[in-house]
């Protein structure tokens, strides 16, 4: 009885499989709004933010290009003094941040 | 003093905690004299000296990593106040300095540090775990790699004795509290203050944040990643142990035995529901065949 129950379980598993990659296959093939908004529908919630095409710093907090706001401490260290010029930390130009500390 | 001995006191210097108005410390933790330290490996310009060049450094790391950690942590900061958030931050970054060529991974240990460190957050410390794991969560599925999903004609050859691996970046939290929406409307908030602040950075209110009321109540999130951008989903608590065991690298008939232990679904929901959530993970391109190294 409880082999049959962890079959059915099993089969039912493959079944999910299959029919899941088939849709995301067919998807692929013929991307259509309406293919992509039922996989998000399926995603859940989204994270405000996060899509790249909305925001041009969505990367800002989330990965190796943090500062880019340059100093953000509201008691600027780097303010009035030129010892850090030319490091990146004060840059509030869209010029290059370093990307790592 | 050789290069690593150089390498080292400098780094102790520039990572040593600021003072309460935010100045380089007089005395390193050893007692010895900073402004000594600093003069015996930088030598002082025409505008500054020795002890203050030091103290940019040392300044600007703390101001580096403490914006970083707050950015990435915002609802945490809203959660338990900027005040306790600010001292969290400096006690955790003291505990776990940056380690990394990037700030990414700055939070890392955060999650663990604070479960394990109650007084930051009184009342709402569990509730603070939940807020942080959740935080850790999104920039983990924001960056990790994204895997081939598996294929038709990989699913055509699996078996109960076969093992699966999920994408790198499905992240999976289970939590005390449904904190997940709270996370969600607390980063919105954010995100519209900022925005109606212009450019203008407003400092985030001192005491905790006032929210709705949260019940205790065991809640599964995954965090994963469409496209570009995280979404949360949450999860029957089945799925997630079926997911959890799918992750650990159990077989897939043991995986979905585990996933309902001390489950009270019937015989037949049990099996439309896995249908169901196979078929929706394989649609999220959750599932993956395993790494081969992982298989010995």
């Amino acid at each position: 009885m409880k082999n049959q129950l962890n079959a059915l379980l099993l089969t039912a598993a493959l079944t999910g499989l299959v029919g899941g990659t088939s849709v995301a296959a067919h998807a692929a093939t013929q991307p259509s709004p309406s293919a992509h908004s039922a996989k998000v529908m399926k995603a859940g919630l989204r994270y405000s933010g996060t899509n790249a095409a909305d925001d041009k710093h969505s990367c800002k907090g989330k990965n190796d290009c943090k500062g880019q706001g340059g100093c953000k401490s509201s008691d600027n260290g780097c303010k009035g003094k030129n010892s850090c010029k030319g490091k990146g930390g004060c840059a509030t130009d869209g010029s290059k941040m370093p990307k790592a500390i | 003093m050789n290069l690593e001995s150089l390498q080292r006191e400098m780094a102790a210097a520039v990572m040593q905690p600021l003072t309460a108005d935010e100045q380089m410390r007089l005395h390193a933790a050893d007692g010895r004299a900073m402004s000594d330290i600093a003069a015996s490996f930088i030598a002082p310009n025409s505008r500054l000296n020795a002890f203050e060049r030091l103290e940019i450094y040392n300044r600007q790391y703390w101001f580096r990593v403490l914006g970083a950690l707050a950015e990435d942590f915002a609802a945490l900061n809203a959660v338990i106040g900027s005040r306790a958030f600010d001292r969290l931050s400096i006690d955790y970054l003291s505990a776990h300095p940056s380690r990394s060529f990037t700030l990414r991974n700055l939070g890392s240990q955060l999650p663990e540090w604070l479960a394990a460190h109650p007084s930051y957050a009184g009342r709402r410390h569990r509730l603070a775990v939940d807020v942080a794991r959740i935080e850790w969560a999104f920039i983990q599925a924001f960056d990790s790699a994204e895997r081939e999903p598996l294929t038709l004609d990989q699913i055509a050859t699996l078996d109960a004795d076969s093992r699966l691996a999920l994408q790198p970046h499905v992240q999976l939290i289970a939590l005390d509290y449904p904190a997940d929406d709270l996370v969600l409307n607390l980063h919105k908030r954010e995100k519209r203050q900022a925005s109606e602040a212009g450019v203008r950075q407003e400092d985030p209110p001192e005491h905790p944040a006032k929210m709705p009321r949260l019940r205790l109540r065991p809640t599964w999130v995954a965090a994963h990643r469409v496209e570009l951008s995280v979404y949360y989903r949450r999860l029957q608590r089945e799925e997630f142990l079926t997911l959890s065991a799918i992750a650990q690298g159990a077989p897939l008939a043991d995986a979905i035995t585990t996933g309902f232990a001390d489950s009270r679904l019937s015989e037949l929901r049990r099996a439309q529901c896995i249908r169901e959530w196979f078929a929706t993970w394989a649609e999220l391109g959750w599932i993956c065949a395993p790494e081969l190294e992982s298989l010995f």
